[in-house]
């Protein structure tokens, strides 16, 4: 007995100690860029402050009255008047409110401060309450251009399903502090609403799950690289008999890219559409590829993604607190190795929310699984849309989509508007889903409640998986009954062909953990935020068996936490059930006097109240040596999410960093190093222009430089590769060009007889000093020669005309094509037809007899008839 | 004449053989020639070492390899029977069965929804 009070006080002593360590971590802030009211509340008062008041038990003329001067008579009613000549008032304005409230604007006592003048004002009996009448302002309203066409977000009385996020935005857009995961198909980073986090976007790395390189799409397994690259199958694959048999033919449906734009596309920038988060990260696991994936990967993406160790895979940076999981098929229970991981998942915290499905019958795997939050799709109005899966599985229903004009040419309104891509294999323009590119399914129900969820763990960071999802189901909104007569109550589906493909109104269940059929109601993004808003009530109690019947039973309820920048007020202990006595009802610990004797219990409520006003309750039932409750013993410690700075900036490196060449026949091969990306991909230029140009040289996408013809002025240049992936990121080398000798152009032979009418010279040209040797041929300066002069190939074959020109000798010359100005000639004397041929070559030359052809041209002659030579010869002879 | 003979007789009985094998009793066939593969998920308390799954494989009455161990005590494994559908479910419920195993279940393909 003695040890056990031992270890219960050190247990209290390190849970107090922890919430000392709570207190003092500054919170981030988590500023509303959008919101420009003042925050201070006094300044929300204006210049002359007016409370509203009501007063308590008012007779029938003073309500009369008052109704009377509501409707804009002036109000001066009895009831105000009494008040004010009893309390001793100068009221300089008076105005009747519906529901007996007055609208009152008292003088001030000399130094009496308003507060002073409310406190004075509730201090009469008469008065039931009085309160400043404040100034409001219009909601957070994004600057995205495309949130107009985002009903599910906003609050209109057509759509009551939308989830009013606009209102929440006023609490919280979210906090750098929270990673929400979302296990799909990858994502596209460079959509311009979406962007890797370290190049101010909002998509952390993540993973590429999928190990079979078919289904991946992306060349290879497992990867590094979460990029989404298409997930199109086609007629012939879906026909065919191996991995895609009977997939069907489909696009590609840059699925994980819509789902990440839902929960958390880059907002209020003035670009595309809006987020539910905006500041929470997004982390990519890629599980799915063509035709879906199976379970082995997207169970190793949800450990993974939740900081779990997966064999083969570094681990991941960035532990997800939300979990989005879109997917899912129909037909088994939750398997066990779901049901294992998502068990393990929630002992830390980590919520994981899963799409129910598109049958219209039974919950699918693996939102049938316990602990997930099993998300149905609704309709605007808040009825199930036919396609949605239902079931008591289901913990919330929110917005799916649904097309109420369905004609040819009609929009479809109540689309679910978010990122995506035009590609319809690999990815193409990135673009948004609209009326016409529609969107709709669970799978967009779901990233809905995750935003929420990550909204909720921003402001009260110390939320566990169960108190999140039982916090969404506290601020869900009921459902509405359709109005129409035609559209049935939603049932729980009675098997797998049990169906409701059509519109049904989802019944309310009495407590949101009654089964029911779409969940406890409707998500909505106020409700969820003020339920996360509340503390979180904690109870220290003895180790059973510490104790026995009759003894006393210490309780602490020190370990409670409040939420985001707020305290505990306030400790509140009572029974609720059974006899007993509390040693203390107002204080952070008590003891129940006495244990009960078997087989009485006693049940202990804990309130604990923060400083806002805000409570939270926890039961511990005692019985004779042993307690029971769901509380935790400590709340947490991690109410303000410190905010996860992004990745390292994409960083490249250009080697070598300098060279010297020579003009025309430099050539250097650079390397660009790429780090913190996967896509190490880069584009080259020169001093700004892609690729360069002849001026200050050429590079190629390999990043093979070469040199000008001649040097530049001035003569070093810059070759810069930058990221493909974050253009603002570049690394650079310099280049010194120095003038090199000039391209010498020779001809072989130099002279030749040639006999007229179809007599033949085959001349060579050798080019140096260039990479380039190509040479144009001509005869007395036209390209090509003619039948006056004489005709010559592009491999230097002259043949002489039919019959003798005027001028017996000719010029063939060869000009370089990469410097025209360089060139070198031969003479050409034509003799009557039959005479004999002869070439004559420098003595320098080497090689070659007088008038003798060389080898070279005696091969080509053999060829004369086919008037070309052959490839490996053009190669020879560098024309 | 007498090699003609030999020739005669042994056509017939390889004639025979021939027809024989090729028109065996229909399940007889069925259990001999046809094989089931399933990619199952196992959860173990220790890692399947060779001899684990060599006895896993006998427990089973199915051939068990190893493709790659998952996360926490998850491992992917290769399942292959003779028989039908019907003889790898048998086989995964003997394994089942097993008290080194605490489940199985089939490696399923989820879709996007």
């Amino acid at each position: 007995m003695r040890s056990s009070s031992l270890i219960l006080g050190l247990v209290m002593a390190l849970t107090v100690t922890g919430a000392f360590a709570q207190a003092g971590q500054p919170p981030a802030p988590e500023d509303n860029p959008v919101v420009r009211h003042p925050q201070d509340p006094g300044s929300r008062l204006g210049d002359t402050p007016r409370m509203i008041v009501k007063f308590r038990s008012a007779s029938t003329t003073d309500r009369a009255q008052v109704q009377q001067s509501a409707s804009g008579e002036t109000a001066t009613n009895s009831l105000v008047t009494k008040f004010a000549g009893r309390a001793g008032l100068a009221i300089r304005e008076a105005r009747g409110l519906i529901g007996g409230m007055n609208v009152l604007r008292i003088d001030p006592r000399p130094g009496e401060s308003f507060e002073q003048q409310l406190e004075r004002v509730r201090s009469d009996a008469d008065v039931e309450f009085a309160v400043p009448d404040e100034r409001r302002f219009p909601h957070a309203v994004p600057s995205d251009p495309l949130y107009t066409g985002q009903w599910y977000l906003q609050n209109a009385a057509t759509t009551p399903s939308a989830i009013n996020a606009q209102a929440a935005w006023d609490t919280s857009v979210g906090s750098a502090g929270v990673v929400i995961a979302v296990i799909d198909t990858g994502v596209l980073y460079g959509h311009p609403d979406l962007k890797r986090a370290n190049v101010g976007g909002r998509v952390l790395p993540g993973y590429d799950f999928v190990s079979n390189s078919a289904i991946a799409n992306d060349g290879n397994g497992r990867d590094s690289d979460p990029t989404d690259p298409g997930d199109w199958v086609t007629a012939a694959e879906s026909a065919s008999s191996g991995t895609f048999n009977n997939c069907g033919a489909s696009n590609s449906s840059w699925h994980g890219t819509r789902v990440s734009g839902i929960i958390g596309a880059l907002s209020n920038n003035s670009a595309g559409v809006t987020g539910i988060t905006w500041n929470p990260w997004i982390l990519p696991a890629r599980a799915l590829g063509k035709c879906g994936g199976f379970d082995s990967d997207i169970i190793d993406a949800m450990a993974w993604a939740a900081g779990r160790h997966v064999n083969g895979i570094p681990d991941n940076p960035y532990p997800a607190k939300i979990e989005n999981l879109s997917l899912g098929s129909a037909g088994v229970p939750c398997p066990a190795s779901y049901a294992s991981v998502i068990a393990d998942l929630a002992s830390s915290g980590v919520l994981v929310v899963v799409s129910a499905g598109n049958e219209g019958g039974p919950v699918d795997t693996p939102a049938n699984c316990p602990l997930v939050a099993a998300i149905t799709g609704l309709r605007h109005a808040g009825t199930k849309v036919g396609f949605a899966s239902l079931g008591p599985e289901v913990a919330l229903g929110a917005p799916g989509g649904n097309c109420v004009n369905t004609g040819a040419g009609q929009p479809c309104l109540f689309s679910i508007d978010t990122t995506t891509n035009d590609g319809t294999t690999t990815a193409n323009n990135f673009t948004y889903t609209d009326q016409f590119n529609i969107n709709v399914g669970t799978s967009f129900s779901s990233p809905i409640v995750s935003g929420i969820a990550a909204l909720m763990a921003s402001v009260n960071g110390n939320l566990n998986s169960a108190q999140l999802r039982a916090r969404l189901q506290e601020g869900a909104t009921t459902f509405p009954v359709s109005a129409d007569p035609t559209v049935p109550m939603c049932h729980v589906p009675a098997g797998q062909n049990d169906v409701q493909a059509a519109e049904c109104s989802c019944t309310n269940p009495p407590t949101p953990s009654t089964p029911g059929t779409c969940g406890a109601g409707m998500a909505n993004a106020v409700g969820a935020l003020n339920a996360a808003l509340r503390p979180i009530a904690a109870v220290v109690r003895p180790p059973n068996g510490s104790f026995g019947a009759g003894q006393a039973v210490a309780l602490s309820g020190a370990g409670s936490a409040g939420a985001c920048n707020r305290t505990i007020a306030t400790y509140a202990w009572s029974i609720v059930t059974g006899t007993g006595s509390l040693t203390s009802t107002n204080t952070a610990a008590t003891s129940l006097s006495a244990a009960p004797t078997a087989p009485d219990t006693v049940t202990v409520r804990l309130t604990v109240t923060d400083d806002k006003g805000k409570p939270d309750t926890a039961d511990v039932t005692i019985s004779s040596n042993t307690t029971n409750s769901s509380a935790p013993s400590n709340a947490g410690s991690n109410a303000c999410p410190a905010a996860i700075p992004p990745p390292p900036p994409v960083s490249v490196t250009v080697a070598p960093t300098s060279v010297t060449l020579n003009s025309e026949t430099g050539t250097q091969t650079f390397t660009a190093t790429v780090t913190n990306t996967p896509n190490t991909s880069v584009t080259w230029d020169v001093n700004g222009a892609a690729g360069g140009n002849s001026t200050v040289g050429t590079i190629s996408a390999a990043g093979v430089y070469s040199a000008p013809l001649n040097a530049p002025s001035p003569a070093t240049v810059t070759v810069r590769a930058t990221s493909a992936d974050d253009p603002s990121k570049s690394g650079t080398a310099q280049v010194t060009i120095t003038q090199g000798p000039p391209i010498d152009v020779s001809l072989t032979p130099t002279a030749a007889n040639v006999p007229a009418g179809g007599g033949t010279q085959q001349f060579t040209a050798t080019v140096t000093n260039t990479t380039n040797p190509t040479v144009t041929w001509s005869v007395n300066g036209k390209t090509g020669g003619d039948t006056t002069v004489g005709t010559i190939s592009a491999f230097g074959l002259y043949t002489a005309p039919g019959v003798v020109p005027s001028s017996a000798t000719v010029t063939v010359t060869a000009t370089s094509a990469r410097d025209t100005t360089r060139s070198a000639s031969a003479q050409v004397t034509i003799g009557s037809p039959g005479s004999q041929p002869s070439a004559s070559t420098p003595s320098s030359g080497g090689g070659g007899g007088g008038g003798a052809l060389d080898l070279l041209g005696l091969l080509m002659l053999v060829t004369l008839g086919r008037r070309f030579a052959p490839k490996w010869l053009r190669a020879y002879r560098g024309s | 004449m007498a090699v003609s003979r030999v020739r005669t007789l042994l056509t017939l009985v390889l004639g025979c053989a021939a027809a024989a094998c090729a028109q065996p009793r229909a399940d007889v066939a069925e259990a001999q020639t046809s094989t089931c593969t399933l990619q199952v998920i196992v959860a173990l308390d220790t890692a399947p070492d060779a001899a684990l799954l060599a006895d896993l494989s006998r427990v089973s009455g199915a051939h068990l390899e190893l493709i790659r161990t998952m996360t926490s005590n998850l491992h992917l494994l290769a399942l292959q029977a003779q028989g039908g559908d019907s003889e790898c479910k048998a086989a995964m419920e003997r394994l089942r069965g097993d008290p080194r195993v605490r489940s199985v279940d089939v490696d399923a393909r989820r879709k996007i929804q």
